[in-house]
C-alpha cells in the first residue's frame, strides 16, 4: 500500500501550515466581529473575499499585469545578473572596475529613481520592468559571484590537472558549483521582485494590482484594497515556488535538506 | 639503462608567506623514475612532498632546475599525467560514470572507446552497479576509487597522488591501498605516491624516497625488495619489517640522536 502511505506522509506535511492558517484566518474574522473594529481599518476575511470577487474580471486583468511585471523584471534579473557575476567571477580587473557601479545602483532608492525612469523611458510597460529589474537584480549578482568564487582550490586545480582551458573552468566546474548559490539569489529575487512592481505600478501605472490598492484606497476601499494586498503576496509566494521547484526539477543534486521551500 | 620517464634535476622552491617571508620548500631534489616503477614519497608535514607533486604534475611552474617528462620540460599540465587528489574532488553535480568521463570530454577524446575505457575501470574498482549514483550518494572509500578511476580514465603514463587515502578510516585505508595494489598490476604505470604512512609505501611500491622538512630535502632514497604480487600478509615478512625500520630510522633517527646527545 504504497500509494496511501505516500498521501498520509503528504498530509501530515501539509496539516501543520493548513492549520496555522486556518487559525489565523479565524482569530482575525473573531476579533473583528467582537471587537468591532470598522471596516477601513480592519476589514473581515469575509468582506475582502466578497469585495474582490464582485469585481473579479476586473481584478484578474489587474493581477495579469502586475503578473507580467514581476515575470519581466524576475527574468531580467537573472539573465543579466547572471552574466554579470560571471564577468566578475573571471578577472579580477573586472571585478574591481564594476564592483563600484554596482554598488552606486544598488544604493539609489528605487523609489526615489522610479518618476525620473517614467520621464526618461515613457509611461508603458518598459519603465515598470526596469524598476522591477533594479529592485531584484542585486542579491542575483552578489550570491553568483560569491558562488564562483566559492570553488575550492583543489577543484579548480584538477581542472587545470586536465588541461581545461580558462573558459571550461568557468562554465564546466565554477558555473555548476554555483548553482545552489545561484538559487538561493533567484529566491530572493522572487520576492524583491512583487516589490520592484509594486513600486512601478503606484507611480506609472493604469492598470496592475499596486495601480488597484492605490485606487482602491483612494475610494475608501479598504476590503479590495485588503484583497489586491493577499493576491500580491499569493503571487510572491507562487513566483518563490517556481524558482524553488524549478530548482529541484532539474538540479536535485543541489537541494540541501535545509533549504527553503 | 633505459630514459627515465621522469627526471627532476637540481629542483629548488620557495614560497612566499602572508606575512612576507620566504619559505624554502624544496632544496637541490635530484630524482630520476623509471617507466612503471611505483614510487611512494614519505616525509612529515611540511617537507614539501605535495610541492614536489604539482611541480611534476606542470600545476607549479618550476623556479630553480627542471622537471624532465621523457626528456621534455613540464612547465604545464599534461594530458600523459593523472592526478589524485587527497579529496575525491568528484564534480557532485554529474554521475560516477559522468564525472569518470569529464577529463575525455574536456579533453575533447570522447571516442567510442572512451565509455568502454570509464567502465572498464569502474568495473576493476568495484563500482560497476554504482556508475548511475552521485557522488553524495557513495561513502569516502567508492568516492576516492571512483577519483582513481577518473585519473586513470585517459589511460596517463604517469599517475601522481597526493595521500589519495589521507582523510579515509584506517581500515577503509588498507584496503583501498590493496585495492591499488591491484588495479596496478593489471595496468602498471609510473606511480608518484606522496604519503605519510610508511607502512602503505613499503607496501605498494619499488622504492621509497625519505624527505625531510625545513628546507625540502631528500634524506634517503631505498629500493624495496620485497617479491611481487604482495598481498596483506607481506607486512609480517621480514624484508617489510627492515624496510619500515630503515625509514622509521631516517625520519626519526636524527631526533633520536639528538635526545641521546641532550642526555
Amino acid at each position: 500500500m504504497p500509494r496511501r502511505s505516500k498521501g498520509r506522509r503528504l498530509w501530515r506535511m501539509a496539516a501543520p501550515p493548513v492549520a496555522t492558517f486556518l487559525a489565523f484566518f479565524i482569530l482575525w474574522d473573531l476579533s473583528v466581529r467582537f471587537l468591532k473594529i470598522p471596516t477601513f481599518l480592519l476589514p473581515a476575511p469575509e468582506a475582502i473575499l466578497w469585495a474582490t470577487l464582485d469585481v473579479w474580471d476586473n481584478v484578474a486583468r489587474h493581477s495579469a499585469a502586475t503578473i507580467g511585471t514581476v515575470l519581466g523584471g524576475f527574468l531580467a534579473s537573472a539573465l543579466i545578473g547572471i552574466p554579470i557575476a560571471l564577468l566578475l567571477a573571471s578577472s579580477d580587473l573586472l571585478n574591481r572596475a564594476l564592483s563600484p557601479l554596482l554598488v552606486l545602483v544598488q544604493s539609489v532608492p528605487k523609489v526615489a529613481l522610479a518618476p525620473i525612469l517614467v520621464v526618461a523611458l515613457g509611461a508603458n510597460e518598459v519603465p515598470r520592468i526596469v524598476i522591477t529589474f533594479l529592485v531584484a537584480f542585486f542579491p542575483v549578482i552578489i550570491s553568483t559571484t560569491t558562488g564562483l568564487l566559492a570553488t575550492p582550490r583543489e577543484l579548480l586545480e584538477f581542472a587545470r590537472s586536465i588541461r581545461a582551458s580558462r573558459a571550461q573552468q568557468l562554465f564546466r566546474v565554477q558555473l555548476p558549483y554555483a548553482v545552489p548559490y545561484i538559487f538561493s539569489g533567484l529566491k530572493v529575487a522572487a520576492t524583491l521582485s512583487v516589490i520592484g512592481a509594486v513600486v512601478a505600478e503606484f507611480v506609472a501605472a493604469d492598470s496592475g494590482l499596486g495601480y488597484l490598492l492605490l485606487s482602491a484606497t483612494a475610494f475608501f476601499n479598504a476590503p479590495l484594497a485588503f484583497g489586491a494586498m493577499l493576491l500580491l503576496s499569493v503571487i510572491a509566494i507562487l513566483v518563490f515556488q517556481m524558482v524553488a521547484w524549478t530548482q529541484r526539477l532539474f538540479f536535485r543534486w543541489s537541494v540541501s535538506q535545509g533549504d527553503l521551500s | 639503462m633505459q630514459d627515465p620517464l621522469i627526471a627532476l634535476r637540481g629542483l629548488d622552491h620557495s614560497y612566499e608567506t602572508l606575512d612576507g617571508s620566504q619559505v624554502e620548500a624544496l632544496r637541490r631534489i635530484d630524482m630520476e623514475i623509471p617507466r612503471n616503477q611505483f614510487l611512494a614519497v614519505v616525509g612529515p608535514s611540511g617537507c614539501g612532498k605535495s610541492t614536489l607533486l604539482r611541480l611534476i604534475a606542470g600545476l607549479l611552474p618550476a623556479q630553480h632546475g627542471e622537471v624532465l617528462l621523457e626528456g621534455r620540460a613540464a612547465t604545464e599540465p599534461r594530458t600523459d599525467i593523472g592526478f589524485v587528489f587527497q579529496s575525491p574532488n568528484l564534480l557532485p553535480w554529474l554521475t560516477i560514470l559522468e564525472n569518470v568521463l569529464f577529463p575525455l570530454k574536456i579533453m575533447g577524446r570522447m571516442g567510442p572507446g572512451g565509455l568502454a575505457a570509464a567502465r572498464d575501470l569502474l568495473r576493476l574498482a568495484g563500482l560497476a552497479d554504482f556508475e548511475r549514483r552521485m557522488p553524495g550518494e557513495l561513502s569516502g572509500g567508492m568516492q576516492q576509487r571512483a577519483a582513481i578511476c577518473r585519473a586513470l580514465v585517459h589511460d596517463p603514463a604517469v599517475l601522481l597522488m597526493d595521500e589519495p587515502f589521507g582523510a579515509l578510516d584506517a581500515l577503509t585505508r588498507e584496503e583501498m591501498s590493496l585495492e591499488l595494489l591491484r588495479i596496478w598490476s593489471e595496468r602498471p604505470k609510473t606511480v608518484v605516491l606522496v604519503t605519510h604512512s610508511i607502512s602503505e609505501a613499503v607496501m605498494l611500491s619499488d622504492r621509497v624516497i625519505v624527505m625531510g622538512p625545513r628546507p625540502g630535502r631528500v634524506l634517503a632514497d631505498l629500493p624495496i625488495a620485497i617479491p611481487r604480487p604482495r598481498a596483506s600478509d607481506c607486512q609480517y615478512s621480514q624484508a617489510f619489517q627492515r624496510a619500515t625500520q630503515q625509514i622509521r630510522h631516517h625520519i626519526f633517527g636524527s631526533r633520536e640522536s639528538f635526545h641521546a646527545a641532550a642526555e
